[in-house]
């Protein structure tokens, strides 16, 4: 009997080990060693988006160069460049956003100037054609498969909206984390915001915010958007501004959380730190959570420096990060175990 | 039947004031300050670096006409 209980026993522990994974602290740890490096024609003044297609690596840099994105080769070969600032043709007011659109294409989303916009190679030059206006000021628009948008509005009960090209609503969603209990409703929506990815087969995507030390999963079906998960070590932490509108800013508590994402058909990688938000307002990482879509955590990856942007290639295989060595900005490659 | 009729206009008119769009007005007010900032004529100042926050410039309406991403409000 005394043996039954025992064999009993053991087998719940490893199963308990082994498969409960509810928290990064129970994953798997994969140190990162270099493997290789893009030293960047021309210094790029902090690189803001990053984005990997099937053999293309898609830099978007800040505007006070002349060529905004940048298209490299996983081999660090310059491919082609463009896209200015500008109110033109062809120009945008911001960058937004980067996400990868149809099979090896990426789409720019340009907040100020309400457009989202595909991006095309030419030779070496890289244009830009629009895809849809009148959409200003939403915190990110993402293009999915079968030619419909998520956008993310700002100021608006609703917080994510699914539509088609035209700009027919198919379905919206209100959701937003826990807010600090000496904030109101209407400061919290204007704190949530900050990055979003979505899945290659465009029926999940995850969110990261400010302020937040959480991550949330939702589903995208034909005609519904729903949450589905939240993973969070630790919830939202600001303050208010006293004025007509209460405006969110960090306090001394704020902290970095997760900071950038990423996903493959495989995985979902999101950067994370614990560093408070007024030292470290770039958002800096040296780890990377690794997660499935169905927003289990299943492993972790420590890097031996800190980093800004970062994109995974589409076969998990390849990790860059950007990194400012010395003034100039380089990315710096990562071989990626099996996992 | 005139307090009801009373009634019910007030309640349009209340429910239409409370009501939030998804989308950005096209009432007067909030289209011109989106022309405004197409032709990039609003600056927006008074804003810190932080990442995924976002900071807003609302005009004396209470309209939302411009945001920075990366950025929060602060002196």
């Amino acid at each position: 009997m005394k043996k039954t209980y025992l064999i009993l026993l053991l087998l719940f522990v490893s199963f308990s080990c082994c498969r409960k994974r509810d928290t990064m602290t129970k994953c798997d740890t994969e140190i990162l060693h270099v493997t290789g490096g893009i030293t960047l024609k021309d210094a790029h003044n902090s690189i803001n988006q990053m984005v990997s297609t099937d053999s293309v690596l898609w830099i978007g840099s800040e505007h006070d160069r002349k060529s905004v994105i940048f298209a490299y080769s996983f081999d660090g070969n310059l491919l082609a460049s463009g896209v200015e600032y500008g109110r033109g043709a062809g120009e945008i007011l911001e960058l937004t956003s980067l996400h990868p659109s149809q099979k090896g294409s990426v789409a720019l989303y340009d907040g100020r100037a309400g457009r989202l916009n595909q991006l095309s190679v030419n030779g070496t030059n890289i244009k830009l054609d629009i895809l849809r206006d009148s959409l200003f000021l939403y915190d990110d628009a993402v293009i999915l498969p079968g030619k419909r948008i998520v956008t993310l509005p700002v100021h608006s009960s609703f917080s994510y909206i699914l539509s088609d090209l035209d700009g027919d609503v198919i379905a919206n969603l209100s959701y937003f984390p826990p807010k600090p209990k000496t904030v109101d409703e209407n400061t919290h929506i204007l704190a949530c915001t900050g990055t979003l990815a979505v899945a290659p087969d465009g029926k999940s995507m995850v969110r990261a915010i400010a302020y937040d030390g959480g991550l949330d999963f939702f589903s995208i079906d034909d005609d519904r958007l729903s949450h589905k998960k939240r993973y969070s070590l630790f919830e939202m932490d600001y303050d208010a501004l006293d004025g007509r509108v209460k405006l969110p800013i960090p306090n001394h508590n704020s902290r970095t959380g997760y900071s950038s994402l990423c996903s493959t058909d495989k995985y979902i990688y999101a950067s994370y730190s614990e560093a408070k938000v007024l030292d470290n307002p770039d958002g800096e990482c040296k780890e990377i959570h690794v997660f499935d879509h169905d927003g289990n955590p299943v492993y972790k990856l420590l890097l031996d420096r800190e980093f800004s942007s970062f994109t995974v290639t589409p076969e998990d295989n390849f990790l860059f990060v950007a990194c400012d060595i010395d003034g100039k900005t380089f990315l710096i490659k990562y071989r990626l175990a099996e996992n | 039947m005139l307090s009801c009729i009373v009634a019910i206009a007030i309640a349009t008119m209340v429910g239409k004031k409370t009501y939030e769009s998804h989308a950005p007005k096209t009432g007067g007010l909030l289209l011109q300050n989106i022309e405004a900032l197409s032709q990039g004529d609003i600056t927006v100042v008074g804003c810190k670096p932080m990442k995924n926050a976002t900071c807003y410039v609302f005009d004396g309406n209470g309209q939302l006409v411009d945001r920075r991403k990366n950025q929060y409000k602060g002196d």
